[in-house]
């Protein structure tokens, strides 16, 4: 056993390297995978089902779905990063595990199924999800679950930039799972609430330390609905006084999105880049992982939605 | 405070707290029961239980069916909003907390408050009614994992971060610790953060083809140990930043003044052989805390009454603290209250805040026969006369989660 480190809070941390991408979705494995554009206006209610990840393995007989996806979105993102899976073992390296849905098809068979065995329950804890991962990987630093949509995965970022600042890890991997597909009709009662085709699928960057610009988070819950003044009060803490070189919004919601439009507008932002769907707490991800491929000038702007909830990251280059 | 501190973080207040536990579900009967080894182990009377092995837990019986009123810009209950048990737990123990913080008409603007909530099962008992029908759409919103939360923040009127952690049973932790992180980071200037389960079929039904409760009391660290009972309830800190609190003259209940939470990697029930993962988080919380191992008076041990859990924990506890393991009290409170999953670790937090203030540590329930690999001094029975200054507190769950919190009395 190592030393414990000696952390130190950071406010504002810097933004975080990307140095690898791991990404499965119905559309194929990789950033590559993904298409440019929306799906055309027809396509725009399905569900874009992601497969099944095939893991050798006699422990991965009793794994669910999502934590394959999982297991294999995190080895894909350590393989892109260049790394060996020895590299990423033990204590120096941690894991932000987020999903709105990653628990409930375990949850959904457990409860409809009264015959479910012992092999059953564990995979209805979300932490099983990125148990296996650590498992998998070895994995045994800094580890934190968080639930909820997209603005959740911004929760994820800015903590995996703060271990990294403050040197609680050496990398860390944000990894978001969900799995629609065996609760699909949940989604459809919900139909009203978001807009574009369902995404499921896993997305894993894997962070290290950045030497650029700094990392901000804002986030403000509305009233029943994410207000106008929660939009303005996130914007302005996390713009202060930037004007985005790329805009990517998973906000769905006329309200919110037209006061979003309006500031940024305002502020001189360009149009937002395409969304390809609802992809809850993947979205973000995928996002992140396309646009620094692209190499788009900063600072980047990410906004969400969930629920009542608004929430914007800055990302300085 | 008078500790000898070089922390690496900056401490944060613990300026109230509220419980709900089935031996209590304010501070007054929680603690009275914890120190008098009052037991809320009982038939399940809430849900269906006869077909189970095991029909008994930690179940809170006497909760008023009614949210009570929020404060100042907060939303009760309504025809549109419903709360589930867990959001009844969570919306009771933060009534307790802000009135104990003396914060409830002086709350700071609505955009400067938030919650972060632990929970191991979320909207789960929700989900159970909302499958499977036609029913409305807030059943099925309900049923997500922050329901809850989303509940709690309503109640309360926040409008800043509202985080659902859930690192299974040591969420309650996990939850205070990012909480302490969100003030001291200026993201918010009160934050309510602590967990809530409420006990359903589901969870009682999971644990029981596990085997992993028992049918004979739950008798954490002693030999004929067998397994845990589950409970239910919540327990919620207030967080301030020292010198905000300072300002307004309150006293602080406690400092947080150290957390972290790792993954052992091992398995996904079964904590780690050799609690590799704990160590660190335990090593970790001391060193963000500024201080050496034997500097800790009191451990307060997840202790689940399992017989992996109780010789991997004494055994991380004797390699953390070397010598000093042996000579300061390590309790567990789960005999008096079942293991209230994401309540958990909130309420130990609770209770070793309140150790320090009526200078008494509550007993470790059923211990009658010591075990060759738990040999440690673990409270038997009554409790004790000490005023620990450091608590440290710890806790494990599914998937390989650990936490551990470091506390400092309010007077330390």
């Amino acid at each position: 056993m190592s030393a414990a480190t000696a952390p130190a809070a950071v406010a504002d941390p810097p933004a975080p390297r990307i140095r690898g991408v791991g990404a499965i979705t119905g559309w194929g494995e990789g950033v590559q995978a993904l298409p440019d554009a929306p799906p055309p206006r027809g396509e725009r209610r399905g569900l874009v089902t992601a497969p099944t990840p095939v893991l050798g393995g006699d422990r991965f007989r009793r794994a669910t779905r999502e934590c394959l996806l999982a297991v294999a979105a995190a080895k894909a993102a350590v393989a892109d990063a260049g790394l060996a899976e020895a590299d990423v073992a033990g204590s120096r390296t941690g894991i932000l595990y987020v999903s709105a849905t990653g628990y409930a098809a375990a949850n959904r068979a457990f409860l409809e199924d009264e015959s479910s065995t012992t092999l059953h329950f564990p995979y209805t804890s979300p932490s099983a999800v990125p148990g296996e991962v650590t498992i998998e990987l070895g994995i045994r630093g800094p580890y934190v679950n968080v639930m909820g949509g997209a603005p959740a995965t911004f929760q994820a970022i800015w903590w995996a930039a703060r271990w990294l600042a403050e040197g609680r890890a050496d990398r860390v991997l944000v990894l978001a799972v969900e799995a629609l597909h065996e609760i699909r009709d949940l989604f459809d009662r919900a139909r009203r609430l978001y807009r574009g085709p369902l995404v499921e699928g896993a997305a894993c960057l894997l962070l290290e330390a950045g030497a650029g610009g700094g990392l901000r988070w804002a986030s403000a819950l509305g009233g029943s609905t994410a207000s106008p003044s929660a939009v303005a009060t996130v914007l302005g803490r996390v713009l202060n006084g930037d004007r985005p070189g790329l805009v990517w919004s998973g906000s769905t919601g006329g309200g919110r999105e037209g006061a979003e439009t309006r500031i940024l507008t305002g502020r001189g932002a360009p149009a937002p880049a395409p969304r390809l769907g609802e992809a809850l707490a993947l979205g973000p991800l995928l996002a992140l992982a396309r646009i620094e491929r692209g190499h788009a000038p900063g600072p980047w702007l990410l906004t969400a939605t969930w629920r009542s909830e608004y929430a914007a990251l800055l990302w300085a280059r | 405070m008078s500790v000898r501190l070089a922390p690496r973080v900056a401490p944060v207040a613990i300026t109230g707290a509220g419980v709900v536990a089935a031996i209590g579900a304010d501070l007054d009967a929680f603690w009275a029961g914890l120190v008098t080894g009052v037991s809320g182990i009982s038939e399940i009377e809430g849900f269906p239980v006869g077909d189970l092995r095991v029909t008994r837990g930690g179940e809170v019986k006497k909760l008023p069916r009614d949210v009570p009123a929020p404060p100042p810009g907060g939303r009760g209950q309504s025809r549109r909003v419903t709360y589930c048990r867990t959001s009844r737990f969570l919306v009771h123990a933060a009534r307790e907390a802000l009135a104990a913080a003396a914060l409830r008409d002086v709350l700071p603007p609505a955009e400067r408050i938030a919650v972060v909530v632990g929970t191991a099962l979320g909207g789960i008992d929700e989900a159970s009614r909302a499958l499977g029908t036609r029913g409305p759409l807030r059943g099925v919103t309900g049923s997500a994992y922050d329901g809850p939360t989303r509940n709690l923040a309503r109640w309360l009127g926040a409008r800043g971060p509202a985080m659902t952690v859930t690192t299974a049973c040591a969420s309650g932790a996990t939850s205070v610790g990012l909480g302490a992180d969100l003030v001291r980071t200026d993201q918010a200037d009160v934050v309510l953060a602590g967990g809530g389960d409420a006990l359903c079929r589901f969870v009682q039904r999971g644990f029981n083809v596990l085997r992993s409760l028992t049918r004979d009391d739950v008798r954490p660290f002693d030999r004929r140990r067998s397994g845990l009972l589950l409970g239910e309830g919540a327990g919620l800190v207030v967080l301030e930043r020292v010198d905000a609190v300072r300002r307004r003259g309150h006293q602080p209940l406690g400092y947080l003044l150290g957390h972290a939470s790792t993954a052992d990697g091992a398995h996904i029930t079964a904590p780690d052989p050799e609690g590799r993962g704990l160590e660190l988080a335990v090593r970790t919380a001391l060193a963000e805390a500024g201080l050496q191992p034997d500097e800790v008076d009191l451990v307060s041990a997840h202790g689940t009454g399992t017989a992996a859990n109780d010789r991997v924990e004494t055994e991380v506890l004797k390699r953390v603290l070397g010598r000093r393991a042996h000579a300061i009290p390590v309790n567990s409170i789960k005999a008096h209250l079942g293991h209230t999953m994401g309540a958990a670790a909130t309420l130990e937090a609770i209770m070793c805040l309140f150790a320090s203030r009526h200078g008494q540590v509550p007993p470790t329930l059923n211990y009658a026969e010591p075990d060759r690999d738990c040999d440690l001094d673990y409270v038997p029975n009554t409790a004790r006369s000490w005023r620990p200054r450091v608590s440290l507190s710890t806790s494990l769950g599914f998937g390989g989660c650990n936490a551990a919190l470091v506390l400092a009395a309010g007077d330390a």
